[in-house]
């Protein structure tokens, strides 16, 4: 009962968190140089190739304010942005007026979704195993390698290992596209090239944080009592280590949803990132604010579960 | 027995052989072409489809065929037009249309398409209509039908029967066969639109007239185009094109994934002019139909009223070294607005690279060796340009000229320092250029180096008055009164003075052209007049609001034209003159004469020409008919229909 209602609550801070979000990032573009709303200034530009009179700009001005909702106050703006926002309707973009926001989104999230979540699977799956067997082997060749690893994953930027896989394994090798969302085999070089960085930042939160625990005096305790190695461990310290990689995860998670775009873009993956990414290039400001809704509830989201896990892990920690 | 059977597996092996060898000889030819991002299909907003709907989906009365001496590689076809007259006045086209042409399902393709889709595109419907990038602008009524005072019935468009298309304009256009080539001139397929007007555009409800049919499409990703089997017309063999968005375009050529790979840069065209096969199959081509360089920061120093100060800087640009040093070859060095070997730029004189004359302009400007000049600042985006940094250079070494480079947000970079009419923030400097051709028309041929006229060249408080003259005309939308005679004072007082001056204007210019685009009917004074009346007899405070209003945005568009025209120096009046001339004639025609005004206004040094990009490629030997796309938006490869694999 304490966790639907902790939930309950926190799902309306969520809301609450998302409406003044949402009023902070139009107040922002209101205030930002060059006005975000002015699409007269982008007309005016486009127009006077074609030497538009004033009136004939304005007839094309007043066509696309009425299309955006621009010809009313911001704060009305705001209001019937919230309004439809919390329906998933999002309206058209200024960069894609052939269809919808949610439209766009729809199509483009479980492709993001995917990758992010096997990018994870393997930043998990190969980062903890290597943070635990650099944190056993404290400071011996295993340690020292595992961690050189794990540091290379952190400096080189995903792009960059997109390009050398896609020479090595496209272009000289030949074993795998180099790009496309169809196949497994198209998946398998942009999942790496998103999952090593997590991977890296994960090996590397594990050792310390198992390092930390190994040095508690309860694991003392636990081996005073006559416990194995792989007893201690598996049973009292790996547990307990696994709480600060759970709260790295969901933000790392959070930020894979619309983090990706050079990926995406290298690897021709249809995403979220680059729809994105090109909202505040191009001065987008449909599509701005309804990717930092996107990221606000999927950043407030994967909090929320992470703090749900946090009990699953730690029965001390309690909702209230 | 055992032979019997033997025989027989023989004989089936045979023929299996023998039946995939023919399967084999009518193989699908199936084409890769790296393509932009496409968001859509619907043929009329300004994005990557537009590109695709010249030619390729879609196709109007005319197109574009490939001509290599062409300007943008192309000439003007008729593709369902198939004869046409013009009243004199160029105002009244009739176009003769082509009886076999058919929609993907087979409906015949009629003047009535054309007609129906002029209006919808026309209609308010439509909000957001790029008018500024297609013909319609142009047809009669279409700004009143756009802003929803008219019928769309009233345009100047009529089927005068199945096959005849009638299109009337307001003002008379020579370069109409030019503008009906775009994407805002193609028909839509009206029983599809009706019946779905969100999602007509999709792939596999779409219906088309041009050679190829989108069947799938992944925005981010891909699309694919088939044969449309009803086409009918020139098209090459290719079954199938897969236009792929993004990724690493010269490694999935490599890969053997695409027939065609743009270079980006200079490293990949080292690295393709250094490989023995790749470069067997590079191809370029320089993109005439833009000028990159700089122009002046729009805003309201002084100090840019000096022309020997433009010259100066102008020349003291060593464009051969920048081509080969920073640009790696992937560039010419440009001079002037066209290069040579084009018939405008032939005409041209260029900007020399002559740095004693430049520090003798200099001195002569009141800077000698760059001494009391104030430092200058160079706007960029994106934080870095190589080429800003050169040029930033040269004027330090060979003037003794200091420039900072100020990197600015690309949304205001675009919007506030390089396109808008003036920039009241910029400081004293400049921002690169590149200017292009939207499409082939007659303004085009001056590249938006018609800013000169329109934006730069009258002093600085000319420019500052224009600029609160401006805002005087918008604030005009939003302002209260016009109830009483008393509000109308000023206005009546404003539109006599202004009548006297307008008159002088009128009875002095020499051009006749611009004589009668200044007095053409109904003038300002008119349209002022017919609203004062108006007001007189409105019945509600809004009515009369709103006469008020428009009168009194007649009265500053008014005060806006004379202070444009009246502090517009001799050159750039002149400059304006051969631009009516030019756009008063047809397109091959002003193609002869462009250079003039051209030349004037290239030699105020507003905007300057500094180099002209390459367009560098490798592309799949067997791969014939390739189209680069010129234009804004390029480079990049288009008309697919004369796309042919050799076996």
């Amino acid at each position: 009962m304490g966790l639907i209602k902790y939930i309950i609550r926190r799902l309306f801070t969520i809301f609450v968190s998302i409406i003044v979000v949402i009023i902070i990032t139009y107040v922002l573009m209101w205030l930002a140089p060059g006005d975000f709303f002015n699409i007269a200034q982008f007309q005016a530009s486009a127009g006077k190739v074609a030497t538009l009179t004033p009136e004939q700009l304005q007839v094309l001005i007043k066509g696309f304010e009425e299309k955006y909702g621009l010809n009313v106050p911001l704060w009305k703006q705001i209001w019937n942005y919230l309004k439809d926002a919390f329906r998933f309707k999002f309206g058209p973009s200024f960069s894609n007026p052939n269809e919808p926001i949610e439209v766009q989104i729809a199509r483009r999230f479980p492709v993001t979704f995917t990758l992010a979540i096997l990018s994870m699977a393997l930043a998990v799956l190969i980062g903890i195993p290597l943070g635990i067997i650099a944190a056993l082997k404290r400071n011996t060749w295993i340690d020292y390698i595992s961690m050189f690893f794990s540091m290379l994953g952190s400096i080189i930027p995903a792009y960059l290992i997109g390009v050398i896989m896609v020479l090595v394994f496209s272009v000289w090798l030949r074993w795998l596209p180099s790009s496309g969302w169809e196949s497994p085999k198209q998946m398998i070089m942009p999942v790496i090239a998103v999952g090593l960085g997590p991977m890296a930042v994960i090996a590397r939160f594990m050792r310390s944080s198992l390092l930390d625990v190994l040095n508690q005096d309860y694991i003392r305790t636990a081996y005073a009592k006559g416990g194995t190695d792989r007893a201690v461990i598996m049973r009292h310290a790996l547990r307990n280590s696994l709480i600060p990689i759970v709260t790295i995860i969901g933000p790392q998670l959070a930020f894979l949803f619309t983090g990706t775009v050079w990926i995406e873009n290298l690897f021709r993956v249809p995403g979220l990132g680059q729809l994105f990414v090109n909202a505040a290039s191009m001065r987008d400001y449909p599509l701005l604010v309804t990717s930092t809704f996107i990221l606000s509830l999927s950043v407030m989201s994967m909090n929320l579960l992470v703090d749900i896990i946090y009990a699953f892990l730690d029965p001390r920690i309690k909702y209230e | 027995m055992r032979n019997k059977k033997s025989l027989i597996v023989l004989l089936v092996l045979i023929s299996v052989l023998l039946l995939s060898g023919i399967v084999n000889g009518q193989k699908e030819k199936v084409v890769s072409i790296p393509y932009w991002d496409t968001p859509g299909l619907i043929p009329y907003y300004w994005q990557a489809q537009h590109i695709l709907a010249q030619g390729t989906i879609f196709e109007g009365l005319f197109g574009y065929a490939p001509d290599p001496k062409g300007l943008g590689g192309v000439k003007v076809v008729p593709v369902i037009a198939q004869s046409y007259k013009v009243s004199k006045d160029y105002k009244v086209w009739t176009f003769k249309l082509r009886k076999d042409k058919r929609w993907s399902n087979g409906d015949p393709v009629t003047a009535k398409d054309f007609e129906w889709s002029y209006k919808y595109y026309a209609s308010p419907k439509i909000q957001d209509l790029p008018a500024w990038a297609g013909p319609l602008q142009f047809f009669e009524n279409f700004w009143a039908v756009k802003s929803g005072a008219v019928d769309p019935d009233k345009l100047g468009v009529k089927a005068l029967d199945d096959y005849t298309l009638e299109i009337r304009l307001d003002v008379p256009r020579y370069d109409m066969k030019e503008w009906l080539c775009v994407a805002q001139a193609v028909p839509i397929h009206r029983k599809t639109v009706e019946a779905d007007p969100q999602n007509w555009w999709r792939p596999g409800k779409i219906v088309v007239n041009g050679p190829y049919i989108p069947v799938s499409w992944t925005p981010g990703k891909d699309m694919t185009l088939v044969r449309n089997p009803k086409y009918v017309g020139e098209t090459g063999n290719v079954d199938k094109i897969v236009l792929k968005f993004g990724g690493l375009g010269l490694q999935q050529y490599m890969a053997g994934e695409l027939d065609a790979a743009m270079i980006g840069n200079v490293a990949e065209y080292r690295y393709v002019m250094a490989d023995p096969k790749l470069s067997k199959e590079f191809h370029e081509d320089v993109m005439d139909c833009f000028w990159q360089g700089y122009q002046w920061s729009r805003g309201f120093d002084p100090i840019m009223d000096n022309l020997k100060l433009r010259q100066a800087l102008a020349m003291a640009i060593d464009r051969e070294k920048l081509c080969k040093d920073v640009l790696g070859g992937r560039a010419l060095p440009l001079a002037k607005y066209w290069p040579d070997g084009n018939p405008i730029g032939d005409k041209m004189k260029a900007i020399p690279f002559d740095v004693k004359k430049a520090q003798q302009l200099l001195a002569e400007a009141g800077y000698p060796g760059g001494k009391g000049l104030k430092t200058l600042v160079f706007y960029i985006t994106g934080g870095g340009d190589p080429v800003v940094e050169f040029i930033v250079d040269q004027w330090k070494k060979n003037l003794g000229i200091n420039v900072i480079i100020e990197n600015v947000e690309s949304g205001l970079y675009w919007n506030s320092y390089v396109w808008p009419s003036f920039s009241p923030d910029a400081k004293a400097g400049f921002t690169v250029i590149g200017a292009p051709m939207n499409n082939l028309e007659i303004g085009a041929l001056f590249k938006n180096s018609d800013h000169t006229v329109w934006f730069y060249d009258f002093p600085t408080s000319a420019r500052k008055r224009y600029y609160e003259l401006n805002q005087e005309n918008d604030a005009w939308l939003r302002k209260d009164g016009g109830l009483t005679d008393a509000d109308w004072a000023p206005l009546l007082e404003k539109r006599k003075s202004l009548y006297e001056t307008w008159k002088k204007i009128v009875d002095n210019e020499p051009e006749k052209l611009w004589r009668e685009d200044i007095a053409r009917k109904p003038t300002w004074f008119e349209r002022f007049d017919e609203l004062y009346e108006k007001w007189k007899s409105a019945k509600t405070k809004e009515e009369k609001t709103n006469y008020w209003r428009l009168a009194g945005r007649e009265i500053t568009g008014q005060e806006i034209f004379q202070n444009w025209y009246l502090n517009l120096s001799k050159e750039s009046k002149e400059a304006y003159r051969w631009r009516f001339r030019a756009i008063n004639r047809p397109f091959s025609e002003a193609v002869k004469i462009a250079h003039y005004a051209l030349q004037l206004m290239q030699d105020r040094y507003y905007m300057v020409p500094v180099y002209l990009a390459k367009a560098q490629w490798v592309q799949n030997p067997k791969l014939e008919g390739l189209m680069l796309y010129k234009f804004s938006w390029g480079p990049g490869f288009f008309n697919f229909k004369y796309l042919n694999l050799k076996d």
